[in-house]
């Protein structure tokens, strides 16, 4: 679980990028934060579902960091996708 | 002059930007704006005279600012004057007491500015500023208050003061 002040981090980065291309939110810091703390949370309760559905054969030979690299770029390449 | 009367105007071209902790110049659709950060205090600083049109009524600060994302939230901005007259070593800073605006809930569309708006009574919230004095007027974003609620960038328009 991320800490408070990684989450508020995750949070003023991810406002500043909406400010950065002026993209309307809807939704106040504390709000925000919220949402934050559930997302980790998720991540969090289903990591070990995340690991059963990959490939067991080979799902050992990647680090957990790698494979966390690997659901990141899966993501980011459906964000780039909407 | 009569009180309500605008006294000066400032806009972002003349904020002399502190050293750190500074708001940063931005444009939106080649409107000149400030953009104060919501996760770390920031300043802007503006220097004038006071009119010599000034009768002692004290002064209305009032910033007009939009939001670069943000659509609800409040916003918590604070200022300080400082009278530089002919007493205040320009080596050193001497702003007064800080004041507290009264959080700015922010319009439903980001690009339409509010007015929030401080009263400095004359005497000792205004550094006992005279006219005639230069003087100089520090704005923050207070982002690091519990009452700073809004995300995102707010974007300082305009500042003006009139008489009380």
């Amino acid at each position: 679980m991320l800490t408070d002040e990684q989450i508020e981090k995750v949070r003023a980065e991810f406002a500043g990028e909406l400010s950065k291309v002026r993209t309307s939110l809807s939704a106040t810091k504390p709000q925000c934060i919220a949402v934050l703390a559930a997302v980790d949370s998720w991540v969090g309760a289903n990591a070990a579902s995340f690991n059963q559905a990959l490939p067991q054969a080979v799902a050992n030979n990647f680090s957990a960091r790698q494979k966390l690299k690997l659901l990141r770029m899966i993501i980011n390449a459906r964000l780039e996708a909407l | 002059m009569a009180s309500g009367d605008t006294l000066l105007i400032f806009t972002p071209l003349g904020n002399e930007s502190p050293s750190s902790a500074y708001a940063t110049l931005d444009l939106r659709n080649s409107h000149p704006v400030l953009d104060f950060d919501d996760a770390t205090n920031e300043y802007a600083v503006f220097t004038s005279i006071l009119p010599r049109a000034y009768s002692g009524g004290g002064l209305t600060v009032s910033v007009f600012f939009a939001m670069s994302s943000a659509v609800s939230g409040d916003v918590l901005w604070t200022f300080w004057i400082e009278r530089i007259g002919e007493i205040q070593d320009i080596d050193s800073d001497g702003f007064a007491t800080e004041y507290y605006a009264d959080p700015k809930t922010v319009s439903g569309t980001s690009g339409i500015p509010v007015k929030v708006v401080r009263v400095l009574t004359d005497g000792t919230r205004m550094d006992h500023l005279a006219v005639g004095e230069p003087f100089r007027l520090k704005i923050r974003r207070t982002a690091e208050s519990e009452d700073d609620t809004a995300s995102g960038d707010a974007e300082l328009l305009a500042v003006e003061i009139k008489e009380t």
